[in-house]
């Protein structure tokens, strides 16, 4: 059994890509679409990995990695941003905001996994 | 009291004013050599005769001893007529009382005033002159446009009624330093206006006279200036907007082609016949050259609205080189080139921004990478005869570009004919970019070429 890991995309075609991807690897996937959804999933399940999206409605990827970090119960889950706004600063904005790691659309499919597998806890790798 | 004595007339005779006497019917008694020069006459002619010879319009009902009568008109028996001042002095004397007139010709003070007034006139601002109790004693033909009070009027107004203030609130300490203040005008309306104090003596005493521009066109340009930046930033703003919105709106479709036909290669839904591959290769190859040229588009967008900040600090080249070099080195060994560095032992620290340099080198190194099939890339860094630009030199041994394109391949989507080839997956913009970021670095970016032998791209960047 692979490490379970909340994806958090709202456009539907790059959630099933992302999703696929991880499930072929075996990991456990719960998906949302807003960063509502996002805290509500990550507090009740505590996922050992966050990948968020930073372009949402409602909340957006900021804020939402500020709802997780302030959360008690998910102290120590890495959070890493997937955006399509790929500018310069973006990056920098993004690592300064406390994302782990941050990737840019389109994802590299060869890659993805493994950039995300690299965050994973300890423990949840000997799972996978 | 004087009396009339011989000794008298002479002193009479050496007085410096002309000096005349007159009984109390008006006929002249006695008048000084002065008076004779000042008249242009013999006192002979005179003396006897009515003083209205001399001055024809007479004085004033009111002049009497112990007064000084300006605006006096004399006329000198030559027929001139002049400015005078005359000062009356009661004498009596054995033969009864004269009346003395001191009488000075004031012509050369006259014009004097004229000449100022005139300037004051001309003058393009307002004019005010005030004496110490705040009243106006002095107003030029601006100020009754300006204020909307006739001259008269504006005379011996006390200068507040113009100037809410008062001249206090605009004597910054600093004479001739404008200060900008809200003036009335007649009906009421307040106008936006700079005032320059400075001190005039006079006669009269001290008047301050105070120079009044009117700045409603400046201000109405300022203001006029101000919306126009602000229209700007917001044009600017929606600019940066619609960018970051086409990247995203762009990169989101790119996501689901490159990344759906990426695990179709991976095989990982199932195994693929050649066919399929191959042609899922093509789907994947140009929605890669897509993406690249959506990636360049957006770039070149960016540096054009002025959206890339250029940070100068000091680079160390040689890591810089060593970075670019290292990443695209799969690119070089997938071709069979080698890809070096050739870096003196000095340590080559120019002064630019980290990041634009690594674009720029990047896109260089890639190009030569690209139209090279055979031999080798190398990236030299040079400090050439101790001169203050730092080079760094991309030498390639690719096919060389024909003279006559050398001018071309640095604009946009432009590419020697000699060297592009149909399976080439570059946007023809890595020149173009490179290039708009080395002027934003105040760099410089030359080519040289010999076709069949190879190229160098040479970028010159300022010592740090």
């Amino acid at each position: 059994m692979g490490a379970r890991l909340l994806l958090v995309e709202d456009t539907p075609h790059g959630m099933q890509l992302m999703s696929y991807l991880l499930r072929a690897h075996d990991h456990l996937v719960t998906e949302a679409v807003t960063g509502e959804q996002a805290v509500a999933c990550a507090e009740a399940e505590r996922p050992d990995l966050v990948v968020l999206d930073l372009q949402l409605p409602g909340i957006d990827g900021y804020q939402t990695l500020a709802a997780l970090r302030g959360a008690a119960g998910l102290t120590g889950v890495p959070v890493i941003a997937v955006t399509s706004f790929a500018t310069v600063g973006d990056h920098d904005r993004a690592l300064e905001a406390g994302f782990d790691h941050y990737l840019t659309k389109p994802i590299d499919p060869e890659t993805f996994v493994g950039e995300l597998e690299a965050y994973l806890p300890p423990l949840s790798k000997d799972r996978g | 009291m004087l009396t009339y004595t011989s000794r008298a007339e002479a002193v009479l005779e050496a007085a410096p004013d002309a000096i005349v006497g007159v009984d109390p019917g008006g006929l002249v008694l006695l008048m000084n050599a002065q008076a004779e020069r000042l008249f242009a006459c013999q006192r002979d002619e005179v003396i006897g005769r009515s003083v209205r010879l001399l001055i024809p319009a007479g004085l004033p009902a009111d002049a009497g001893p112990g007064r000084v009568v300006t605006e006096v008109v004399g006329r000198c028996q030559a027929g001139r007529s002049f400015p005078a001042e005359v000062s009356l002095s009661a004498v009596h004397t054995a033969e009864g009382p004269i009346l003395a007139a001191a009488i000075r010709d004031v012509s050369e003070r006259k014009s004097a005033e004229a000449k100022f007034r005139w300037m004051i006139e001309v003058a393009p601002d307002a004019i005010l002159g005030v004496d110490a109790t705040g009243s106006i004693e002095l107003a030029n033909a601006r100020c009754e446009r300006l204020f909307g009070y006739g001259r008269d009027e504006l005379v011996g107004q006390p200068v507040e009624n113009v100037i809410p203030g008062g001249l206090r609130s605009v004597d910054a300490g600093e004479v001739g330093a404008g200060l900008e203040v809200a003036a009335r005008h007649r009906d009421g309306t307040s106008i936006p206006v700079e005032v320059s104090l400075s001190a005039l003596e006079t006669p009269a005493g001290r008047l301050t006279m105070a120079a009044v521009r009117d700045i409603s066109d400046r201000r109405h340009f300022e203001e006029l200036l101000h919306a126009q930046n602000v229209e700007l930033e917001r044009a600017s703003r929606a600019k940066d907007n619609f960018l970051a919105s086409m990247s995203h709106e762009l990169r989101t479709p790119l996501n689901a082609i490159i990344g759906f036909t990426g695990t179709l290669l991976m095989k990982l839904p199932g195994p693929l016949n050649a066919e399929q591959d191959h042609q899922l290769r093509i789907v994947q190859t140009s929605g890669k050259h897509l993406l690249s040229i959506i990636n360049d588009l957006l770039d070149l967008a960016k540096i054009e609205s002025g959206g890339v900040q250029i940070t100068r600090k000091p680079v160390d080249c040689l890591r810089v080189a060593e970075e670019v070099v290292a990443s695209l080195r799969p690119l070089a060994d997938a071709k069979g080139i080698a890809l070096g560095i050739d870096a003196p032992g000095e340590k080559l620290i120019a002064s630019a921004d980290r990041r634009a340099v690594g674009q720029i080198l990047i896109n260089l190194v890639n190009n030569a990478i690209k139209f090279t099939d055979a031999g080798a890339v190398t990236v030299r860094l040079a400090r050439p005869n101790g001169d203050a630009a730092i080079e760094i030199a991309v030498h390639d041994t690719g096919p060389g570009i024909p003279t006559a394109d050398l001018d071309r391949i640095f604009r946009a989507f432009e590419r020697s004919a000699a060297t592009a080839k149909s399976t080439d997956e570059g946007t023809g913009l890595g020149l173009h970019i490179s290039q708009k970021l080395a002027q934003l670095l105040a760099a410089t970016i030359t080519v040289t070429s010999t076709v069949g032998l190879g190229s160098t791209f040479t970028v010159a960047l300022a010592d740090g």
